[in-house]
């Protein structure tokens, strides 16, 4: 009997049919996808989702009414860790990711979905601390693997055609995504131009894909092209 | 801390002209809790331990990659040597394993599953020789399960029956793939001083020693070497270009670093090693032979050759060694023909012949590596062909390995196209002279002097 469940189960499923997940029961990425794909509801047991429907189909290789499949025993294959992954990553990788429709085409939020800045501090998954675990035992190691006062800043280039309003586009998309520009650094050669924008997220109310998704729309083949990376990777490349 | 433009604009350089990327993310997972009374048991523990610990390694790494813009080309899982499984299965045929391990690679959508392995050095237990005999068929039925055996080490010597039956394993692979041209044994590696972290495929494989579940890592980037090289221009000297190679090996493994840890991080999975080897591709400019001809060759394979692959091997090593906590695996320059364009077109200008190959890996880190030879030479020499690698890397304390590929049914000047990152085989030309007294011997070759070093 498998605890696991993949794309063989689900493609077993009834399409657009919630399934409830057997307590305990692990579930691939492969299998999250195509059930996403084929409109299958996964009830998970601490998800809070609703009982299954009577015509829920039974989870693969199990009777009706019989108990649920033991859990995945962890505590055998991960002698040194005294948690379950699960709890390594907050949310597990189905709540990873941009949230849906937030930031798209950089529009600014609803002012009623804007939670006042004054009323609260930002919750914990604000800006890109969202970004996965921390694990203290790596804080302050020399090549910065842990948290520091610049976690999160970002480092947004633009490469292309020069042209006006450039640098004004993208100071606007960086203001309608919370960004606070820290420093600002443009050469033109010739015809073209690089911008460089260090820019502090710790504001933005998305998370780092968010963010980088948003902004790199402005991106147009023919006129310029915008990347945005975590500062790190030049922290990690040119600093010892 | 600000950076200079100049700093920023050459790491997006790297990165987009000169195809800076990670090769792998490897998930090494331990399967020592998966053995039962049947394979069929077994198998169906194997599977379930991989889907369970590696469900979330491809997102992960495609997140990270996202994260920081640096391409993460392959996402592995090494496992266990699954030999070690084989004792205690009733059955004699171990293929069921290597199908359980394909099926749940293609299910949690890593490329390779490295470890249906074995370590012989100094003779055979039950599940080595169900395994050594179960590798055929194993890799005529997967895609993407890969296999090594480890047929000797510095400290044991050369088990040569291993090496001797591997040939006949090699041979039979091949045979049995004949449809495919003998892709079989681009997945099938014979080992000197194997070792237990690398994460490169075809020889990954998780260690007895290492831990439950671990991330390691392998770098990539010939391209940015090659740009590096015709910077410094063909005036600087010997010196001043190993320093140059040194300098951006350093850069090239900190993304490695980076990478890897970050994903360790995200799946509460420890870190392992940034292996620093230098991989190539079949993809225009991602070649070491190009390397080694910037150093001022016509071609790779002329004289000169194993001088400048020395230089650049040491550079790289001392480079990287620097940017990462711990480096581990092979930790080298690669030097596999069939994936590397400049090394397929030295061969078809007839630069670079199997003995000089040979010589090379006297001072890479690897071996005899993707090199398609007739599929009519015989297995006593390939036999002797797998024992004089061997030899080099007992004698030499270091690595080797041959990943020898007789494509049935074709001749020296031949080539197959296997496609993807296996390349282009040409087929190179066997001393027709023969080793058969030789091989008929067998029995354990004696660990050399440097052995006894305690």
């Amino acid at each position: 009997m498998t605890n696991v469940l993949t794309t063989e189960e689900i493609v077993k499923l009834e399409r657009g049919v919630p399934f409830q997940v057997p307590p305990g029961a692990l579930i691939t990425s492969a299998a999250r996808d195509l059930a996403r794909a084929r409109e299958i509801e996964l009830i998970e047991p601490d998800s809070g989702g609703l009982p299954p429907s009577p015509s829920t189909s039974s989870y693969a290789g199990l009777p009706e009414g019989a108990p649920p499949p033991s859990s995945y025993s962890r505590s055998t294959n991960q002698i040194s860790s005294t948690q379950p992954r699960e709890t390594a990553v907050p949310g597990g990788s189905g709540r990873r990711g941009p949230t849906p429709g937030l930031w798209r085409n950089l529009v600014r939020p609803e002012p009623e979905a804007t939670p006042p800045a004054a009323a609260a501090p930002p919750p914990p998954e604000l800006g890109l601390s969202a970004l996965g675990p921390r694990e203290t035992h790596l804080d302050g190691c020399y090549m910065g693997g842990g948290p520091c006062d610049r976690e999160n800043m970002v480092v947004v280039t633009a490469v292309g055609r020069n042209r006006p309003r450039v640098l004004a586009e993208l100071a606007a998309g960086i203001a309608e995504l919370e960004g606070d520009i820290q420093e600002i650094s443009q050469r033109i050669v010739g015809s073209h131009f690089h911008t460089i924008l260090t820019v502090d997220t710790s504001r933005s109310t998305g998370d780092f894909m968010a963010f980088k998704q948003s902004l790199e729309k402005l991106s147009r083949p023919d006129d310029y092209q915008v990347h945005v990376q975590h500062e790190k990777v030049f922290k990690y490349m040119h600093r010892i | 801390m600000p950076f200079h433009d100049r700093e920023i604009l050459e790491t997006f350089r790297m990165v987009d002209a000169e195809t800076l990327d990670i090769r792998t993310t490897t998930l090494g997972l331990s399967l020592r809790n998966c053995a039962r009374g049947t394979v069929r048991e077994t198998a169906a523990a194997v599977r379930e331990r991989i889907l369970a610990a590696g469900r979330d390694l491809v997102k992960t790494a495609e997140l990270v990659e996202a994260s920081y813009g640096i391409p993460v080309i392959n996402k592995r899982v090494a496992v266990t040597p699954v030999a070690l499984l084989g004792d205690s299965v009733a059955e004699e045929d171990l293929t069921p394993i290597a199908q359980a391990m394909d099926e749940a690679a293609r299910e949690i959508g890593v490329d390779y599953c490295g470890g249906f392995s074995a370590l012989v050095q100094q003779g055979t237990t039950l599940g080595d020789r169900r395994l050594i005999a179960s590798i055929a068929e194993s890799l005529a039925s997967t895609e993407r399960v890969c296999s090594s055996v480890n047929v000797g080490t510095t400290r044991a010597g050369i088990n040569f029956d291993a090496c001797v039956q591997m040939a006949h394993v090699i041979k039979q692979t091949a045979e049995r793939t004949a449809d495919r041209s003998g892709i079989g044994c681009a997945k099938l590696v014979v080992f000197m001083n194997a070792v237990e972290d690398n994460p490169f495929i075809a020889g990954a494989m998780h260690g007895v020693g290492l831990p439950d579940e671990v991330i390691n890592c392998g770098v990539s980037g010939p391209g940015v070497v090659r740009s590096v090289l015709e910077a410094v221009g063909p005036d600087a000297d010997l010196g001043a270009l190993a320093e140059a190679i040194k300098k951006t090996a350093f850069k090239i493994t900190r993304m490695g670093e980076l990478v890897g840890r970050e994903t360790a991080l995200r799946l509460g999975i420890p870190f392992g090693v940034v292996d620093l080897s230098l991989a190539p591709t079949p993809a225009p400019g991602d070649s070491i032979a190009e390397i080694i001809e910037g150093f001022g060759l016509e071609r790779c394979g002329a004289p000169g050759s194993i001088l400048a692959l020395a230089i650049l091997n040491d550079a790289v090593k001392k480079g990287g060694a620097m940017a990462a906590a711990r480096v581990g695996g092979l930790s080298g320059a690669f030097i596999p023909v069939s994936e590397d364009m400049g090394m397929v077109r030295a061969v078809a200008d007839g630069a670079l012949t199997y003995e000089k190959l040979e010589a090379m890996t006297a001072v890479c880190s690897v071996g005899i590596d993707m090199v398609a030879i007739p599929g009519d030479v015989s297995e006593e020499t390939i036999a002797a062909m797998l024992g004089d690698e061997m030899a080099i890397g007992m004698i030499n304390n270091k690595t080797t390995a041959v990943r020898l590929l007789p494509i049935p049914g074709k001749q020296a000047g031949d080539s197959v196209d296997f496609g993807g990152l296996l390349g282009v085989a040409q087929v190179m030309p066997v001393n027709r002279f023969r080793a058969d007294g030789l091989v008929r011997r067998g029995g354990q070759v004696p660990p050399p002097l440097n052995a006894l070093t305690n």
